[in-house]
């Protein structure tokens, strides 16, 4: 093989992380009671981010769903079998967790489906609640969640024409991938450009969207990429962006600070540094 | 005499933590290496170790020995991690949040970070590349070239016929092969 194609050489753990990662392991082998207590084990509520909460969960149960090979829906109504039993465990999750939004199948806004991964988007007058659904064949649900209540601007205003509130990766940066957000009405088509030049295109409908990509990799590139009624190309921006919440920050036409780049940030930044909002209707 | 893999993980599934302990010390270098070329990254590749021999205790009766070896079926249990790691990392996280709080760890010696982030650069360069594949072609790319896992084992572990892994990555091999001399081509 070119040189090019070797990896590096290989390394130990570094000094002392290897006996910290065995005792870690060991203490969590020897007491899964601490965890496994319950039936339905809300494993997080891990961090709070401004007003949102986000969860992991993990399901002993071990019913197998079957798998169809993608599927889209933008209402409780058209939810297939299979995705149907993905809104109902995540509804089952969001009973166990108080501090979520409390949704109900009928804010189902979005919900996708890519083999044994499904993504669901619940919109409600509160806020959001998005979660994501594994089931594997044999194998116990897992899942993850995501929750915010609307601060009163960010109910109103979007950060740019698009926000992507939850979905599900085959890998780490890439693979096959789901998107599931709010869309602003300026926004006539939202395309997945795979970092390739290839792109599908996401469903649209009553401010949400779904986008489920085709089976071409997805590469870690990759850019979500909306248009105008015109044709004209509004927004860009990279689909995974693990540098900060957002690309820019976001002000209403008041100038009113709605989104910081980074929900960690402590103080708003100069709104003359920031990008307009794009006005939510749902 | 050290006791066999075969030994070590039958007594795991008795429930025998203090084997999967001695597992642990001996593939654990292994599989931290192999993740580290799954994700590019040396601190994501010390969660998915972690992660992997959680998993691995789950799932210890599913687990295959082959050919005396409990590493084939260990590579593929941290595979399976590194790519869902996205997902799970916030869960694993949870799950490990039980133990005690304990002190940053020591700083790594200066000397060997600049090596690590240069490692880094160059695997996520050849990331690039490999994550152009279809994804059964670089995991086992990633399984028996990069990881060295013999082609007969691989094949035992993936359920697959030793053909097909072979045939995995002579076509893995030709299409990077193809990318490299196009990508070069292009530079100049």
């Amino acid at each position: 093989m070119n040189d090019i194609l070797d990896p590096p050489g290989e390394r130990d753990l570094p000094a002392g992380r290897q006996e910290r990662i065995r005792a870690r392991v060991l203490d969590s082998v020897q007491h899964p009671e601490r965890h496994t207590a319950r039936r339905l084990v809300l494993v997080a509520a891990v961090t709070a981010v401004a007003a949102g909460t986000v969860g992991a969960i993990r399901w002993n149960g071990d019913s197998d769903w079957g798998v169809s090979a993608m599927s889209m829906a933008m209402s409780a109504s058209e939810l297939s079998p299979n995705l149907r039993k993905a809104a109902d465990q995540c509804l089952e999750w969001n009973r166990d967790q108080a501090d979520s939004v409390q949704v109900t199948l009928d804010d189902v806004a979005v919900a996708t489906q890519r083999e044994y991964d499904s993504a669901l988007l619940f919109l409600t007058d509160d806020g959001f609640y998005s979660c994501s659904v594994r089931k594997e064949p044999s194998m116990e649900v897992t899942g993850g969640s995501r929750s915010d209540i609307w601060s009163a601007p960010q109910r109103e205003w979007l950060p740019g024409p698009i926000q992507r509130l939850g979905g599900t990766s085959s890998d780490v940066d890439g693979g096959d991938v789901t998107v599931i957000g709010r869309a602003s009405a300026r926004v006539d088509k939202l395309l997945l450009d795979y970092g390739d030049g290839h792109t599908t295109a996401a469903r649209l409908q009553d401010g949400a969207f779904g986008l489920i990509s085709d089976g071409t990799p997805v590469r870690p590139d990759a850019r979500l990429v909306s248009y105008d009624r015109d044709g004209n190309e509004i927004d860009r921006r990279p689909l995974f962006n693990r540098q900060s919440d957002y690309e820019h920050c976001y002000v209403d036409p008041a100038g009113t600070v709605v989104y910081r780049k980074d929900r960690t940030e402590t103080t708003d930044p100069d709104p003359r540094e920031c990008q307009p909002a794009d006005r939510w209707d749902r | 005499m050290a006791p066999t893999d075969e030994q070590l993980w039958s007594a795991c599934t008795l429930g025998d933590h203090s084997a999967f302990g001695e597992l642990f010390e001996r593939h654990s270098r292994a599989v931290y290496n192999h993740a580290f070329r799954l994700t590019g990254s040396w601190s994501a590749a010390e969660e998915v170790t972690q992660a992997t021999f959680v998993t691995a205790w789950r799932r210890r009766k599913a687990a295959r020995v082959v050919d005396g070896s409990t590493l084939p079926w260990l590579l593929v249990v941290a595979t399976n991690t590194a790519r869902t790691e996205r997902r799970s990392a916030r869960r694993w996280q949870a799950l490990l949040r039980r133990v005690p709080p304990e002190p940053e760890a020591v700083p790594d010696p200066a000397n060997d970070v600049p090596a690590r982030l240069d490692d880094e650069r160059r695997m996520t360069a050849l990331l690039a590349l490999v994550r152009q594949l279809p994804r059964a072609e670089r995991e086992a790319i990633a399984l028996c070239v990069w990881s060295g896992v013999p082609y007969p084992q691989a094949a035992t572990i993936l359920g697959v016929g030793e053909g097909a892994v072979r045939s995995r990555v002579s076509r893995a091999r030709a299409r990077l092969a193809r990318m490299v001399a196009e990508s070069q081509e292009e530079e100049r």
